[in-house]
């Protein structure tokens, strides 16, 4: 009897989701005080943490296309582009936390 | 559960009843008085005052005022009832309106103070979501933001209401408060304890609530250690659950407070153990609707500056304030209308009622909007023992000290001194008996020097002639004095109103200081690096002194260390005097000298200034001065702005490098052992009538037999990147592409590297389709065309590769077989289509084929069986 083709991934398509949110929510404003370091670490970890989870997504997919198939979701909304806009979000996101921990490194310098 | 619900509904019943801020004010709060009201001796009578009174902002144990920040902290009810109490969001409106509103008149009086505002959540458990060390200091800029922020985190949908929780989180973080502090709590409710544990037990007495706030130790006890304020503001729930458990809840309410008279008992009783109540340090207010609320925020603004409550709240339709000062005392009056039925009551709608029977309209004497009326020059008419009359809904009405009044010592004889107004409101006390010996208790009694108080003791120089002779030769330079203005039996400025004193011949002070203050999280560097000082106005009119100038500058005022603590240009920095008239306004403004973290408090540093007395005799005068400054440095924006873009690309080059990595390994090939394969050859030519013949190896295609021998003969190499498959005549290249940034975020694909005309099977879903496949693969039939036949007109040689993935399970022979049969005319005769359309099929072989990434592809297709146009290149 052969196997079902594979379904996408929710756990990773979740966790995704769940870094965007996380990083989303931890952002406190360019001129909030403190945390330059916990900013950049957000920042770093969202971006980085987005492409491993994309990348282990698509590979988990190609894996699944190898061996029993894979099935994607119907309409519009493939789970590829969910994860393509969740990675993307994230790259916004990162980018915006580490815009604020370089504020909070960063002085004007003047006498 | 009936009797559950009685008391809820005798609960909520008190709490309508009983709305009084009796608030003492807390000028503490502008920085000009503390406001100890307590244990206050009557003038007259010398009896201790019967009630307990509201102490804010003050020490409880030394009873001196903190005149630090304020540390305010919002306490916040995320239940879910609010979901249908308050459905519309009202509140948070309201919070935000309270802000504005405490931020805009605090940071305008005489003495501003940074607000430091905090803020828990509390449901099931409480959540801070802004911690006391990290406050955000209320600026005009933020206010917006933080609001939005409450909105945010306490949108009402969770269960349970745990105050336990709730008073646990709000005092840890109060103790992270500086000692100078003033630290108040709102404490917004709109329900009744209910833990997840359930609140059984807790309905008579004792009970986990009551324990853990009114037993030895307790909240209540760590309140008053950590000198915390309490206001909880209670919305009555329109449908109250008989789960909830309002007597626990009413007696820690009332515990907390120390309010005596709370939910209309005077005094209240409580259930064990929280029966007898500690000192007073905050007001019960509860709100029968949510836009009640809105008014008590409104008020808390008038507690905060200062406002005493001469009338609070209002009852059965009837105003009558206590006895009052002087109208002269008074400078100011709020209204707040707490019903939210019927129209807020202006001064239009009181009369002013003297002691002698006359009355007037309190319009006459008081007059302004928005529910502060400022009193006028009549208002000198209202002699002390007054009051306000007249009838409305629930109203709250405060009175508000008059603040810089003045007197000058002025000596008449080798033993005797009188007192005359001096200052910008000396015209507020002419005609005032301002002379008060030791044994004087008539209203007004006048009070001179470091001690002078009316509460709890009246102490100072009296202000007879031989006393202020007296006093005349120990004050100078910045001194100060109280009035004792409260008539008997009515409590309403018991710590007295201010006075600044100055001796005859030397300049009034009129100013606590200069201050040089700007601190808080959200504060920068300011762009034109300058901070300015508070302004002390100097008054030499009518003195008989004369301003010859100032002794300090700045090089002398602060040493070469403190100027660098403080981060301080000394050369550029200024020390000011502006002389108008005899008026003389002295400030500091200091240029900072770096874009670096300045943190520097110099609490005790002076200002000096030389003027010639009433005899030429030269002097100096010393204005108290004090620096505390905490400031972030100001970011550079365009070199952040680079660091970041940089940041990010180092960043992404190296997310890309992993992604790619990941891609590669997503897109690899199968293993070249996992595969087998075999090539065709065949002959195809297009018939007159459109249709093509198919000879495979001199056979119909239908009758295609092969033999595992031959798919063997077909060798089958490469790596993760590449497939080789060739035999004795020909060979093929299959490479998964190096994918661009594009690839990366679509599916894999891999590429017939070949110079030949091909097709293949099955198609990918991008263009050109019919010419890459779908990476990894497990089947292929790819058509190639080796040129026309020799000594035919229109027969071409097409190679047929056919490739498999090993272990099908009906054998690879037979599925090898079935793949060609199914697929071979289909994909010849796009392939002759193709060719055909090329020169007459004239092109053959060296079309032209990239072996590289093709530079224009078109977007994937949703359908498979979707072709595109090729590109033109192609």
């Amino acid at each position: 009897m052969a196997a079902k083709p594979a379904r996408p991934n929710r756990v990773e398509i979740g966790l995704l989701g769940v870094l965007v949110l996380f990083g989303a929510a931890t952002l406190r404003g360019p001129l909030a005080f403190g945390g330059k370091y916990v900013d950049l670490a957000i920042g770093v970890l969202v971006i980085f943490g987005g492409v491993l989870i994309y990348g282990q997504f698509r590979i988990g997919v190609s894996r699944a296309r190898r061996t029993r198939g894979f099935r994607e979701w119907s309409g519009v909304l493939t789970s590829h582009r969910l994860m393509q806009l969740f990675l993307i979000a994230s790259l916004a996101v990162s980018t915006w936390h580490i815009y604020e921990a370089c504020l909070k490194i960063f002085s004007k310098v003047f006498e | 559960m009936a009797h559950l619900r009685g008391m809820s509904q005798d609960f909520l019943k008190g709490i309508r009843m009983r709305r009084r801020l009796v608030a003492a004010l807390i000028l503490s709060l502008s920085g000009l008085f503390p406001a100890t009201l307590s244990g206050a001796t009557n003038i007259e009578t010398g009896t201790s005052a019967a009630e307990a009174t509201l102490k804010v902002c003050v020490d409880q144990r030394t009873q001196k005022p903190l005149d630090g920040d304020i540390e305010l902290m919002l306490v916040m009810d995320n239940s879910k009832s609010l979901q249908t109490n308050d459905s519309e969001g009202k509140r948070f409106n309201q919070v935000r309106t309270m802000l504005k509103s405490v931020h805009d008149r605090i940071s305008k009086s005489k003495k501003p103070r940074d607000i430091r505002f905090s803020f828990i959540t509390f449901a099931n458990r409480a959540t801070v979501q802004i911690p006391l060390t990290a406050a955000r200091v209320l600026t005009s800029e933020n206010i917006d933001a933080i609001a939005k922020q409450v909105e945010v985190a306490a949108p009402g949908n969770q269960e349970n209401t745990d105050y336990v929780a709730a008073m646990e989180a709000a005092i840890a973080q109060m103790r992270g408060a500086p000692a100078r502090n003033c630290r108040v709590i709102v404490w917004f409710t709109d329900g009744a304890y209910w833990p997840s544990t359930g609140a059984a037990g807790n309905s008579v007495s004792g009970g986990t609530l009551r324990e853990r706030v009114c037993a030895p130790g307790g909240f209540s006890d760590q309140l008053r250690q950590l000198n915390v304020n309490i206001f909880p503001l209670y919305i009555e729930p329109r449908d109250p659950p008989s789960k909830d458990d309002p007597t626990a809840s009413r007696d820690v309410m009332a515990h907390l407070t120390g309010d005596q008279d709370a939910f209309a008992e005077a005094p209240y009783r409580a259930g064990d153990p929280c029966g007898a109540l500690p000192s007073h340090v905050g007001e019960v207010l509860a709100a029968a609707d949510v836009n009640q609320l809105g008014q008590f925020f409104k008020d808390l603004v008038n507690i905060f500056e200062g406002g005493v409550a001469i009338a609070c709240p209002t009852k059965n339709g009837t105003v009558e304030s206590k006895l009052l000062p002087a109208g002269r005392y008074i400078s100011e009056i709020s209204i707040v209308k707490y019903d939210i039925s019927g129209r807020e009551l202006t001064p239009r709608d009181l009369v002013a009622s003297q002691p002698s029977g006359e009355t007037a309209s309190l319009d006459k004497f008081f007059q302004g909007n928005d529910g502060r009326y400022a009193a006028t020059d009549a208002a000198r008419e209202l002699t002390q023992g007054w009051r306000i009359e007249g009838s409305g809904v629930e109203h709250c009405l405060r009175a508000f000290k008059r603040e810089g009044l003045a007197v000058q010592v002025a000596r008449t004889g080798a033993n005797a001194a009188e007192l005359t107004p001096v200052g910008a409101s000396a015209s507020w006390l002419e005609g005032e008996d301002l002379v008060s010996d030791e044994n004087d208790t008539a209203i007004p009694v006048v009070r001179l020097g470091p001690k002078a108080s009316c509460s709890p003791v009246v102490a100072g120089f009296a202000t007879d002639p031989t006393s202020l002779s007296g006093a005349f030769d120990q004050l100078s330079g910045k001194a100060r004095g109280v009035i004792c203005v409260d008539p008997t039996g009515s409590e309403v400025f018991s710590d007295g109103v201010a006075l600044d004193v100055s001796r005859k011949g030397e300049p009034l002070i009129a100013c606590d200081g200069i201050t040089l203050r700007r601190t808080g999280a959200d504060e920068f560097i300011s762009s034109d690096r300058k901070e300015k000082s508070t302004e002390c106005v100097v008054d030499f009119r009518g003195s008989g002194a004369t301003f010859v100038g100032l002794t300090s500058n700045f090089v002398n005022l602060l040493t070469a260390q403190e100027s660098n603590l403080c981060n301080f240009d000394s050369a550029k920095s200024v020390v000011a005097a502006n002389n108008r008239n005899g008026e003389v306004r002295i400030s500091v403004t200091a240029v900072i000298a770096k874009n670096r973290e300045t943190k520097c408090g110099l609490p005790n540093k002076s200002v000096n200034f030389r003027f010639a007395d009433a005899n030429g005799t030269s002097k100096i005068g010393t204005i108290p001065f004090s620096i505390e400054l905490n400031l972030q440095p100001e970011p550079d924006r365009p070199a952040a702005l680079i660091a970041t873009i940089l940041t990010v690309l180092m960043l992404l080059a190296a997310a890309l490098a992993i992604l790619r990595r990941m891609t590669i390994q997503a897109a690899a090939l199968l293993a070249p052992a996992k595969m087998c394969s075999v090539r065709f050859g065949v002959q195809a030519a297009r018939r007159p009538d459109g249709r093509v013949t198919i000879s495979v190896e001199n056979r119909m295609l239908r009758d295609v037999q092969i033999d595992m021998e031959r798919v063997n003969r077909a060798v089958l190499d490469g790596s993760e990147s590449k497939l080789v498959v060739r035999d004795l005549t020909d060979e093929l290249v299959i490479k998964r592409e190096v994918p661009p940034l594009r690839m990366m975020l679509r599916e894999p694909w891999a590429w017939v590297d070949d110079t030949r005309t091909y097709f293949v099977h099955p198609k990918g879903r991008r263009a050109p389709a019919s010419r890459n496949l779908v990476a990894p693969f497990r089947e292929a039939v790819i058509a190639l065309d080796d040129g026309r036949v020799k000594g035919a007109d229109n027969e071409r040689a097409i190679s047929v590769w056919v490739i498999k993935q090993k272990g099908s399970p009906e054998g690879d022979q037979i599925s090898i077989e079935e793949l060609l049969k199914e697929n071979c005319q289909a994909i010849i005769d796009e392939l002759l289509e193709e060719l055909e359309s090329k020169d007459g099929g004239e092109s053959g072989a060296a079309t032209g084929l990239p072996t590289n990434t093709p530079p224009e592809l078109e977007p994937p297709q949703d359908q498979e069986s979707r072709s595109l146009p090729l590109p033109p290149d192609w």
